[in-house]
């Protein structure tokens, strides 16, 4: 028969216990990961976020990274302006739900930007061409899709000419290639 | 300087640590006019190395020597600068150098410059001089360019610094970035300048080849700043600027800052691009240059848009290479040419249809269209072939003894119903009649083929089973309490409506009635049946949704005030023609009304018969018009045909239609028009073909 002293004591024990398995959960859960860019800076981000990354994610789980070491995945694709866009979108998009497959039948809209990763996207054209490749390279579906989405609406609605000032193209057909292209990528609009 | 920035819109050189865009511009000007591996171009590489080198006299030195300049000079630059240097263009520069004589001079000019530009008094007046006139050019070949090096530096006794030589200095850039001198030293020109205060006047408006003699220098100067200096430099420069100037600095600028994706990123994530963007704006990228071109045109590309245009293949007869550029992708091909076949149907002139005149004043019963065949059955007891693209009557299949009510088309095989009781097996091609099959006690309503199986109801309230090709009879299906109006045969299951307000479905098979499907108060006049859903239409003015399986209701879609008398169904999409002129297009899995055809163009009397796809609703009624409608949006598109007779007894009784051609039976019942089919044509036409496929 216990006394209420050795009662006490259990119980004081039981609580220590779980403080300490709280404790250990978080220690476990939010680890940080080094990130470090082409031109050697290093970014210190929550692993979970890093993971948003499938080249990352595939990485941690092909290295067995351990909790403890202080390892530093380098990244020589990107470099630090790109990276830091990068972890800002992927903190941002952190609890998002994984994205949807690609379904085929699905049509294709660029209408469906949030306006949160339209005003991020806001930048000259230089990085978001870094940010294509960037998100291509560490296989972010989500930051692909809309980079690319964004440029396709740069593109949308405008005449040839239109299109090749926006992106500063230079108009490499002959007047009879130009004659030719135009005739055979004719639109019937309704009349 | 604006093409320097248009040829190398990649930044960063290699030698030089991460410098802003305006740091690569001027290291740009200085070398540009270069061409690349040539000796020059490593001496450029040079002296901007040495630009970044804030100890530059070793460097300098280094430099000299390594292009085999003067070695013995090297001690005496430092100790007596203004001797030494004119030793060192004595000695060397005629005989040692030849072939690099220019670039010695030039090298010479940049650095007895390099040792000047600390001058703040020199600095002052260039930019006191900016912008204004004040010099004539002058061109002398290299040797007397060096002579006057040298007849300058003595006439400068003065020392080291002197603002002539300074000023002189000025078009070194000139002569090392200028392309025509790089190719014969012989023949090299170089533009010096003679600086007579007095005379402060410009011959020459400024070009590229020809830039005002201080502005190397000033870019020079530039070049040797930190960032922050020439972050600085270049705000005071904007703040000194006209804004037409500003306005022309945006100009050179923006581009630097545009990149051409689809040409310079991987092609599957231009490709990935271009997937986000519809057929129309695709022809535009690709009228924009040849990678954009090529890019656009990708077969994947296409394939996918024919999918989401419900385009499952690529067209095999005409469109072939023969008549297609030979990169036009196959399946753009197809896109263009159904996009080119809708906007016939949707806006362009209708072409004069073809008049199929036959049955003389008796009623067109029923139709079938299949390939380039047509089929009509009439109360006149016949029945007629007809070529859909001749319009001649190819075969009269005679021998009902009455009317003909059904019929249906498989191959070259027709079978029709009549009120004679039987059911006949035709050889369109021959107009033989293969078998007659007996077994009905009345009229021959309805029928449905499935293989070699066909399904007929009769007015004596049974269904009979029968095979076609040896003529046999198979199964009867006997319940009913009144004549059968309506069947649908998907090989397993029969499905059949008639005017005891039942739908039954039974297992041909066992000849056993699974299920009886009870709801309708009123005759039952059309069914369809996907093989999940039964969809029936009654003079009750509902239609009921049943699940085949349990036999429940589902739904009962209300919504018509009359007879249901044509419906199809398709992917869960249900269109409904009903005599009280309106059609509807239905959800069955919620039962939702989607869309009513109706409006200020709607038809004026009962709607006859029907038949859409995913674009467009065919409607035909006895109002003597034949109307096209979008199934989206439920918006009236136009008439595709419309009788003089209407209203005053023309008809159209039948429709039938496939992605080109739309045939319709006309004619009235009192003598206003004549009976026969009219064939419209919706195909590109070949010229136009051309023009789009060409």
């Amino acid at each position: 028969m216990p006394t209420l002293g050795t009662y006490k004591l259990q119980v004081q024990e039981k609580l220590l216990q779980v403080a300490r398995l709280v404790n250990k959960c978080f220690k476990t859960q939010m680890p940080n990961i080094k990130l470090q860019s082409s031109d050697g800076e290093t970014f210190e981000v929550d692993v979970e976020i890093a993971k948003c990354s499938v080249t990352i994610k595939t990485m941690l789980e092909d290295l067995g990274m351990d909790d403890e070491e202080e390892e530093v995945v380098p990244l020589p694709n990107v470099n630090s302006a790109i990276l830091r866009k990068v972890i800002q979108w992927a903190t941002y998009h952190k609890d998002d739900p994984p994205p949807p497959e690609d379904d085929e039948n699905k049509e294709k809209r660029t209408d469906d930007i949030s306006s949160w990763d339209a005003d991020f996207l806001k930048v000259d054209q230089g990085t978001l061409f870094e940010l294509i490749l960037a998100a291509n390279y560490l296989d972010i579906k989500g930051l692909l899709d809309v980079t690319c989405k964004t440029v396709a609406n740069m593109i949308k609605g405008k005449a040839p000419e239109e299109i090749r000032k926006t992106f500063n193209i230079k108009n490499d057909f002959t007047a009879s290639e130009e004659e030719q292209v135009r005739k055979e990528n004719e639109w019937c609009e309704e009349k | 300087m604006a093409e320097c920035i248009n040829s190398e819109s990649e930044l960063p050189k290699s030698n030089c640590a991460s410098p802003s865009p305006t740091e690569t511009v001027c290291l740009e000007s200085l070398c540009s006019g270069n061409n690349p591996g040539t000796s020059h171009d490593i001496a450029n590489q040079k002296l901007i190395n040495f630009v970044y080198i804030d100890e530059a006299k070793p460097e300098k030195d280094n430099i000299l020597s390594e292009l085999g300049f003067v070695e013995e000079c090297d001690d005496d630059t430092s100790t007596n600068k203004d001797e030494s240097w004119e030793d060192c263009i004595d000695q060397d520069f005629p005989e040692e150098l030849p072939v690099d004589n220019e670039l010695a001079v030039s090298l010479y000019l940049y650095f007895s410059f390099f040792e000047d530009v600390s001058s703040s008094e020199e600095t002052e007046e260039c930019n006191a001089n900016h912008g204004t006139p004040k010099s004539s050019q002058i061109k002398r070949t290299l040797n007397s360019a060096e002579r006057n090096v040298r007849k300058r530096k003595l006439d400068v006794n003065n020392g080291f610094p002197s603002k002539k030589v300074q000023s002189e200095i000025c078009p070194m850039s000139t002569i090392s970035s200028n392309n025509q001198c790089d190719t014969s030293p012989s023949s090299l020109q170089v533009v010096s300048t003679i600086v007579t205060p007095s005379s402060r006047i410009r011959a020459v408006i400024p070009t590229k080849d020809n830039p005002p003699p201080e502005m190397s220098e000033w870019l020079t100067q530039f070049t040797t700043w930190s960032n922050a200096e020439r972050i600085m430099a270049i705000n005071e420069l904007i703040k000194c600027c006209e804004p037409t100037q500003v306005r022309h600095m945006m100009q050179v600028i923006e581009p630097q800052f545009q990149r051409d994706f689809i040409s310079l990123l991987p092609k599957e994530l231009a490709l990935n691009v271009l997937s986000f963007l519809e057929p129309r704006d695709l022809l535009k990228a690709a009228q924009t240059c040849h990678s954009w071109r090529v890019l656009a045109e990708d077969n994947l590309l296409w394939k996918e848009k024919c999918k989401h245009a419900g385009i499952e293949e690529i067209p095999k007869k005409r469109m072939s290479s023969r008549s297609l550029g030979a990169h036009m992708s196959p399946w753009k091909a197809a896109y263009m040419r159904q996009h080119a076949i809708e906007m016939n149907w949707r806006s362009k002139p209708i072409r004069e249809f073809k008049m199929l005149k036959g049955h003389d004043d008796h009623v067109i019963t029923c139709l079938q269209f299949c390939g380039n065949r047509i089929v009509s059955g009439s109360d006149d007891n016949t029945l007629k072939v007809w070529s859909a693209t001749t319009g001649k009557c190819l075969r009269t299949l005679v021998g009902h003894t009455g009317g003909v009510w059904s019929s249906q088309m498989s191959g070259n095989t027709i079978i029709s119903g009549s009120t004679d009781r039987t059911l006949k097996v035709w050889d369109a091609d021959t107009g033989i009649c293969k078998h007659t099959l007996y077994g009905h006690t009345s009229t021959v309503r309805c029928m449905h083929l499935h293989g070699t199986k066909v399904v007929s109801g009769s007015r004596d309230a049974t269904l009979r089973v029968w095979d076609i090709e040896t003529g046999n009879f198979l199964h009867v299906l006997v319940g009913h309490l009144a004549a059968v109006r309506c069947v649908q045969y998907d090989g397993r299951l029969v499905v059949s409506g008639a005017y005891d307000y039942m739908v039954k479905v039974w297992n041909p098979e066992t000849e056993e009635c699974l299920h009886t499907l009870q709801g309708h108060t009123n005759r039952v006049y059309s069914l369809q049946f996907d093989g999940v859903h039964v969809v029936s239409g009654s003079l009750d003015t509902s239609i009921r949704v049943w699940e085949v399986e349990t036999g429940a209701c589902k739904h009962t879609l209300m919504g018509h005030q009359s007879l249901t008398s044509g419906m199809e169904l398709r992917n869960n999409i249900l269109v409904s023609g009903n005599a009280d002129s309106t059609v509807k297009v239905w959800d069955i899995v919620s039962g939702q009304c989607l869309q009513t055809l109706s409006g200020p163009f709607k038809h004026h009397s009962a709607v006859t018969c029907l038949q859409f796809n995913n674009r467009f609703v065919i409607t035909s009624s006895d109002d003597g018009t034949v109307k096209l409608w979008d199934v989206r949006t439920g918006e009236f598109i136009r008439n595709l045909v419309a009788l003089d007779s209407g209203g005053s007894g023309g008809v159209v009784w039948r429709i039938r239609a496939n992605d080109t051609k739309l045939v319709c039976a006309v004619g009235s019942r009192n003598g206003t028009e004549e009976t026969k089919l009219l064939v419209l044509d919706f195909d590109i036409e070949s010229n136009s073909s051309s023009s789009i496929s060409r």
